[in-house]
């Protein structure tokens, strides 16, 4: 007897029968004999009913293409049912009323949790799917308790465990808004093998075949677990949920051991939540700011977001925004970073131990992921601070395979200034508007596909009438392809745009506006590939098209008689093939090896100035002007840059790791500037400037203390860099047709020790970091006029050798918590006045060897609260206060010294930007 | 490109930034280097060199002047002009005979040590147009006057521009004192210090350039901007603007000198660099020398600006003699108070006693400048 039924309404009467079932009695096992071969399972089901006196209820449309294939005698009919299916996705489940049910996809749980239908507490049964749909915190602890009660089988069911290894896989996913979690840990319970999830919340890890319980560790998620018996490779998605949404204790235990056990050095990631807490100056959470207060990160002045990460350069850190290159990281002179906090999940900077997948860039590689949209339901956030407000739309679009995220910031800055009852100043203008998009959809779980949009704009005209603007454009596309458990690979493609534009028609007659553009288009293709328990191995290919239009001046308005001037575009192709492999030797000792070779092409058509050789290059100097436009590169470099990294685990609580990487990068950013100026160039490796070339080598020791609640880490480095930039006493580098002969090749050597001490968990959390470094330059060249310091080393403007924060967080109760940020650092060196003179009747002054002093020390403490709104679940909106107060001792932090002959005399200032306790109060919101 | 002018504003205001006196460290080092100022002007056949010495940025002392020098105008044939010594370190001659298709260079010689500058072409110079001024009214503050300058050169003419100025202003003492305190009595006398005449010249680097522009044409280029309630438009104004033609190389020269030591300081300001002009020490060639000899035919205008001309300032003249203050002496208490007193006025029958001041109230001269009316003066 055949019972079809719909699969919707399978459960119902399931529910029925169970309910029933409660007051019937447990027959005895029945058992199955005969020789199916090639048998469709609809055919075999009249077969068994006869046998077994059993009655089968499934979706017909569910089975039909089931054929089995098996040959018993006298097995039970549990045992005939596990072989069956084991390994696929149908699942069965018999009732003490002898109703066998067949179902796909969906398990039927033997047992109901408690408090399930309310008070009464005895009630079996539903599947882990209808579980999540429990609406208090309460009962969604129970369902995830009873996930990781559960024991998972993976991959085919089979009587007896092969001997071998096993590739399990899957994603991890927030359990409120089915996003990826980036970064967690999965180690077994020995955690001897541990493996981490990547960008798309995926992982693989290949383990013995058997039993083994997987924990799952991630930065403001609750520690999970999982059960498992693994009888091949096979698949296991499993889901976190967010630790600040749980009304019990709270517990962050992020990556606890990852310092002792992970293979990368040099590398700091921070979640979203983490750099919340830090105080910021203007009320909007930060997230260079928050990098800024890193071991071996320093910047030149607080105005600014340029980052110098272990003695390089601003312009050596590649910073990507998913996937797409950020050119100017800055909104409003760097009083805010380009990210919307609302968007942002992620931040990861690599310093040293670069993995081979990465170049382009010598010191770093800052990536910053923002989130999927929320994959179950519509929401939205946003918050106001004393400049700016923001809000942020996300949700499911259809099902749970798609969803989408968009977000919008803007300034309120210019009404404000319209306030101020100056002419000079309501005439100014100042702000700044950052849009995020995101989509994304899952076709099946083996296919995914990314898309992010960015579009960033700048505008400031300040009591003059030179307007300044500037934009990022970005655009990403992502194809993830799951190609077995142990293979699966990503293909990307990015465009990356900046231009900037600078217009006056204060005089009509020299009425302008400058424009420059940088276009980046970039396909690249990742793979990852896991093929046994010691190996990881990534590879892929990746080119960059770059596109420059360095400058161009041209007139505006019909009085103008401003001539154009137009630089001639630049053109250039990098790509690059790379391949790492993670070798676990023993469980003690691991290496990294990769190697990144890269190939960089410089594109006609172009003209290019030769240069005499043994004469310094000056206009005078120039030979001869070739005009490239055959279509063959003017000029080609490339080479390999290798990849290492050695990890050795001491003791169960500390190991010493090891690093070396070459990296080469064929772009740099002219700037004469201390701080990014938005109307500093990027400029493309040519003929006549060479690619910069790094290399690095590190050493750390980690230790964990107190049940590994505290990190110990040091870190030494030694970092020599070839062709760097200096400039010549006062080059020229905007709308400059042979920048060459105002630019210096520069050696840069850098070398440092940094120590951490973290403490992520308990009422009490932070770091303290203390660096010692040094960052400097030497010219080198036989002409005087290509040499600063008569070719001697000296500091470069970012050579900073002390440096101490502290980030220190305490949590009162769930909705109030403090927190303090304290920073110190020597003062960056600068060029003094040596000498006064008085010519034509004004004094002037004579500067000192380049970089010979020092401004003073920089000393800042900064102190917010957080204060949350109720935490009931079900509730309009959330929403929270920060209050908090940037420079708390009001230090006159010296940005700047620098002397000025006013009306003939020489005076000296020190320009302090936040010289003074600001207050801010921010208010955040969620529903 | 200047971004100098944005910053402060936006620092001042929207972000509560600041700016403080700051002392440097005391920089050591003693510093003893030869400035050369002036220049060679073709158009009236004068050369007219400054020389003096640098100070440690420490020293609140004047430049020593460098008296003991020969300095001559040398051509490339050989042929060497002399400058005649007139104290205080400078040397001039006023009738210098010049081939303006010739170069020329300047020739230091201090002690035993040679200078040497570059030698430099005659740059044929444009005329100045016309100097000119307009009132920068903005709400709420002040009014400016604002002098300019146009000019206009032929292609053939060297696109860069260099001007240096000298205003001329006329003013009063706070009060007039026509009574004298002598030999016990106080004497009526002629008040000749009064009206006095103040001459200032520029102080900051006037550099311009038409390269860029399809014509070589300056436009209403701004020379100064002063608040009307200056105590220069008082009583009258006159700026005499000298304009010199450069070549590229003594442009750049001012250039850099002018961004290093007026523009920086600001967030996206170039950091300052050594600047060093064309004037070399022969024996040691590593030993700055500061300065940069050029040679010009330059063109000079004057103007006017009478207190008829602009409207009435609309806040309070900024005199300077804001703290002068009138006291009385009775005429029983002159022998023991009069001395050092200026007499102001008599009151009273008799008189009872007079209305003094101090010196500096009643004699300009004391504010700098001169009672003898300059030549070119319009009243």
């Amino acid at each position: 007897m055949i019972k079809a039924v719909k699969r919707t309404s399978l459960i119902f009467i399931f529910f029925s029968s169970l309910v029933s079932a409660l007051l019937a009695q447990q027959k005895l096992p029945v058992t199955v004999t005969g020789d199916f071969v090639n048998t469709n399972f609809k055919e075999l089901v009249p077969l068994l009913e006869a046998q077994t006196h059993l009655r089968f209820y499934f979706n017909p449309s569910e089975i039909d293409t089931l054929k089995v294939n098996i040959h018993v005698t006298g097995k039970a009919i549990n045992a005939f049912f596990d072989e069956l299916f084991g390994g696929t996705d149908f699942h069965y489940y018999l009732d003490p009323e002898n109703n066998l049910y067949i179902t796909k996809g969906i398990e039927i749980q033997p047992a109901l949790p408690i408090g399930y239908f309310g008070n009464s507490s005895n009630e079996p049964v539903l599947s882990e799917k209808i579980g999540q749909d429990y609406l208090t915190a309460e009962k969604a602890e129970i369902a995830a308790a009873l996930k990781e009660d559960k024991l998972y089988d993976i991959g085919k069911r089979t009587p007896k465990i092969e001997p071998g290894n096993a590739t399990i896989a899957g994603h991890i996913k927030a359990s409120n808004s089915g996003e990826p979690v980036v970064g967690a840990s999965i180690v077994t319970e020995k955690a001897t093998v541990g493996v981490v999830s990547d960008p798309f919340g995926y992982y693989a890890i290949t383990i013995p075949k058997g039993p083994h319980e997987l924990t799952v560790k991630s930065i403001g998620m609750k520690n999970t677990k999982r059960k498992i018996m693994i009888y091949s490779d096979g698949q296991l998605d499993i889901e976190m949920d967010e630790a600040v949404t749980s009304l019990k204790e709270v517990t962050v235990e992020s990556e606890r051991d990852k310092n002792i056990s992970g293979m990368q050095m040099g590398l700091d990631r921070l979640d979203i939540k983490t750099m919340k807490k830090v105080p910021v100056a203007l009320g909007e959470v930060d997230i260079l700011k928050v990098v800024l207060t890193l071991p071996g990160v320093q910047t030149v002045g607080e105005a600014t977001t340029g980052l110098n990460v272990r003695g390089g350069a601003t312009n050596q850190n590649l910073i990507l925004f998913n996937d797409a290159t950020i050119y100017n990281p800055t909104h409003l002179f760097g009083f805010f970073s380009a990210f919307n906090p609302d968007v942002i999940k992620s931040v990861e900077l690599y310093k040293s131990g670069i993995p081979a997948e990465y170049g382009g860039r010598l010191s770093s590689v800052l990536e910053v992921n923002s989130r999927d949209g929320n994959k179950k339901k519509f929401t939205g956030s946003g918050g106001l601070g004393p400049l700016t407000g923001r809000l942020t739309l996300e949700g499911p679009i259809g099902g749970e395979k798609t969803s989408f995220l968009i977000a919008a910031r803007t300034t309120y800055s210019d009404w404000l200034l319209h306030q101020i009852p100056n002419k000079s100043i309501s005439n100014s203008q100042a702000g700044f508007f950052d849009l995020n998009a995101n989509l994304n959809h899952e076709f099946n779980s083996k296919n995914s596909v990314y898309f992010t949009g960015y579009l960033s704009q700048d505008h400031f005209k300040l009591n003059s009438d030179t307007l300044y603007n500037y934009r990022n454009k970005n655009l990403t596309g992502k194809w993830k392809h799951i190609f077995g458990n142990k293979l699966y690979g990503v293909l990307t493609g990015a465009f990356s745009g900046y231009d900037y534009s600078v217009s006056s028609n204060a005089n009509p007659v020299n009425a302008f506006t400058l424009t420059y553009a940088i276009k980046q288009l970039q396909i690249k293709s990742d793979f990852s590939y896991f093929p046994t328990t010691k190996h990881a191995l990534n590879f892929g290919v990746s080119s960059i098209r770059y596109d420059l239009s360095p400058g161009a001046e041209k007139s505006t308005g019909k009085e103008s008689l401003l001539v154009p001037n137009i630089l001639q575009n630049e053109q250039a192709l990098e790509s690059a093939l790379y391949a790492s492999d993670h070798f676990e030797v023993s469980p003690k000792l691991s290496f990294y090896a990769g190697l990144r070779y890269s190939s960089y092409y410089y594109l006609d058509p172009r003209q290019v100035y030769h240069y005499a050789s043994g004469q310094p290059k000056s206009v005078n100097s120039i030979t001869d002007t070739v005009n490239y436009k055959s279509g063959k590169p003017i000029v080609n470099y490339g080479g390999p840059e290798y990849r290492f990294s050695a990890k050795y685990v001491l003791s169960e609580n500390s190991s010493i790791k090891f690093s070396y990487n070459r990296t080469r990068q064929y772009l740099q950013m002219l700037t004469n500037t201390a701080a990014i100026s938005p109307t500093d160039v990027w400029k493309l490796s040519d003929t006549n400037i060479k690619p910069q070339i790094g290399d690095q080598v590190a050493l750390g020791y980690y230790k964990n203390f107190r049940n590994n609640t505290i990190e110990f880490s040091v870190e030494g480095y030694y970092k020599v860099m070839q062709n760097s930039l200096d400039y010549k006493s006062g080059a020229v580098l905007i709308l400059n047709h042979h920048i060459e002969t105002d630019i210096l090749s520069a050696q840069g050597k850098a070398y440092g020790i940094e120590f951490l001490v973290k403490k992520m968990s308990g009422k009490i959390n932070g770091w303290i970091s203390y660096t010692y470094s040094r960052s400097l330059l030497r010219t080198q060249s036989p002409f005087a006029a290509e040499t600063v310091n008569n070719g001697q080393y000296y500091p470069s403007n970012y050579d900073k050798p002390n440096a101490v924060n502290f980030i220190g967080n305490y949590k009162f109760s769930h909705r109030f918590s403090t927190s303090l940020n304290v920073t110190y650092s020597t003062g960056r060196p600068i060029t003094l006045p040596i000498a006064k003179y008085n010519l034509n009747g004004a004094d002037r002054v004579y500067y000192s060897e380049r970089n010979q002093y020092r401004i003073p020390d920089y000393f800042r403490i900064d102190f917010a609260m957080n204060i949350e709104g109720s935490h009931r679940i079900k509730k309009l909106a959330h929403s929270s206060w920060t209050v908090g107060v940037y420079n708390l001792t009001g230090r006159k932090n010296p940005y700047s010294v620098f002397f000025e002959s006013q009306n003939g005399v020489i005076n000296g200032y020190k320009l302090s930007i936040f010289g003074q306790p600001i207050p801010t109060v921010t208010y955040n919101f969620k529903f | 490109m200047n971004l100098k002018r944005l910053t402060a504003p936006l620092i001042g205001i929207l972000l509560y930034g600041c700016l403080d006196p700051y002392a440097p460290p005391q920089v050591s080092g003693s510093s003893n280097y030869l400035v050369v100022s002036g220049f060679l002007n073709a158009g009236d056949n004068s050369c007219t060199i400054t020389l003096t010495r640098s100070l440690s940025l420490a020293s609140t002392t004047t430049p020593p002047t460098v008296s003991d020098a020969k300095v001559t105008i040398e051509d490339a044939a050989g042929n060497s002009l002399t400058l005649v010594p007139q104290g205080n370190g400078v040397y001039s001659n006023l009738n210098l005979s010049l081939n303006l298709q010739k170069t020329y260079r300047l020739h230091v010689k201090v002690t035993s040590e040679d200078y040497l500058s570059d030698y430099v072409p005659i740059n044929p110079s444009p005329s100045i147009d016309s100097v000119g001024w307009m009132l920068n009214q903005q709400e709420s503050t002040v009014p400016n006057v604002t002098l300019y300058v146009n000019s206009h050169g032929t292609t053939g003419q060297m696109p860069y521009y260099l001007w240096d100025y000298e205003e001329t202003w006329s003013y009063t003492a706070a009060y007039a004192s026509n009574l004298k305190f002598e030999n016990g009595n106080v004497v009526s006398v002629t008040d000749t210090t009064f009206y006095c005449w103040k001459t200032l010249p520029s102080t900051s680097i006037l550099i311009g350039s038409t390269i860029q522009l399809s014509q070589n044409a300056v436009h209403q280029f701004t020379l100064a901007s002063i608040p009307i309630n200056s105590v220069k438009f008082f009583r009258g104004y006159s700026i005499l603007v000298k304009q010199l033609a450069l070549t590229k190389d003594a442009f750049e020269y001012w250039q850099q000198l002018k961004s290093t030591t007026e523009n920086l300081g600001t967030i996206f300001g170039p950091q300052p660099t050594r600047v060093t002009g064309n004037i070399h020490s022969s024996g040691n060639p590593t030993e700055p020398v500061f300065g940069y000899f050029s040679a010009a035919v330059a063109s000079e205008k004057r103007i006017f600006i009478r207190p008829s001309q602009l409207p009435p300032p609309p806040a309070k003249v900024i005199t300077g003699y804001e703290n002068c203050q009138l006291d009385t002496l009775t005429v029983s208490q002159l022998a023991y108070y009069a001395g050092g007193k200026a007499f102001v006025s008599s009151y009273g029958v008799g008189p009872v006693g007079y209305t003094t001041t101090s010196i500096d109230c009643v004699d300009c001269r004391f504010k700098g400048g001169t009672n003898v009316k300059p030549i070119f003066w319009y009243e």
